[in-house]
């Protein structure tokens, strides 16, 4: 193809691109029911693509602007989702992780016990009474030995505090006497 | 506003025999953009159909937009000898 060639395909492309423009949006839609030619560019359009052209406008169906902007707003919404999903999947803000109770199979499950066949015995039952046990025994033992602590002095009591003991029991023996 | 004449153009919904007309020109028209090549069936459907400018063809296309307008124009042709010739009713 010459380059004369290749202008003119390219000059009759951009009139069939004109004239595409101007029947797509509806301005030759009158002109052409009552035959009338939309002016220079039809003049100068080839007529088998002008026809084509026509043609496929009446024929083909369109896609109504509902569903275009039904289109829209899903692909808008599909990627606000998207951005609501991107700092949870960061960080894991405000995910709740259930707490899975570790479970095994029952040691010596009864063959004939068809409920019990199969079953695995719950934990967590167990190691929460076990922890509250364990934390009453602890407040047990701490009470008791502050008590015994208190009703007991250690030795290594300072000597303010055993002068200050010794001057109450002086005290005392002067009153009694 | 359209005239009174345009208004004459508009199917009417009792006549069978028109709209049975309408119907095989529509798939005359769909089978002949159907024996396009790829490229130019995809560019007309996306001029035709979408209603899509010549610069969103290209950028769905990725080619330039002059490449589009011929591709357009050749598939117009095309189109136009495939009706004309008849075989677009078969």
């Amino acid at each position: 193809m010459s380059l004369l060639d290749r202008d003119a395909a390219s000059a009759d492309a951009l009139l069939t691109d004109l004239y595409l423009d101007a029947l797509l949006a509806g301005a030759l839609l009158g002109a052409a029911a009552v035959g009338e030619g939309p002016g220079s560019i039809d003049r100068d359009l080839d007529p088998a693509a002008r026809r084509a052209a026509d043609r496929l406008r009446r024929d083909l169906a369109r896609v109504h602007p509902s569903f275009r902007f039904e289109e829209r707003l899903a692909t808008r919404l599909a990627e606000a989702a998207v951005a609501m999903r991107v700092p949870a999947a960061a960080g894991a803000e405000g995910r709740v992780v259930p707490f899975r109770a570790a479970r095994y199979p029952l040691d010596e499950p009864d063959p004939f016990d068809d409920d019990l066949r199969g079953q695995t015995r719950d934990l967590s039952r167990p190691l929460l009474i076990g922890g509250a046990l364990t934390s009453a025994a602890l407040s047990l033992a701490g009470a008791a030995l502050v008590a015994w602590r208190r009703g007991r002095p250690s030795r290594s009591v300072p000597s303010m505090v055993r002068a200050a003991r010794a001057a109450r029991a002086a005290h005392a023996a002067r009153r009694l006497v | 506003m359209a005239s009174l004449d345009a208004a004459a153009t508009i199917a009417d919904p009792l006549d069978v025999a028109g709209g049975a007309v309408a119907r095989d020109e529509a798939a005359a028209a769909w089978r002949a953009v159907g024996r396009l090549p790829a490229d130019r069936r995809q560019a007309l459907i996306l001029r035709f159909v979408d209603e899509m400018s010549t610069a969103e063809i290209a950028g769905v296309l990725g080619r330039s937009e002059g490449a589009v307008r011929v591709l357009v124009h050749r598939a117009l042709r095309a189109v136009a000898r495939d009706l004309e010739s008849g075989s677009g009713d078969r």
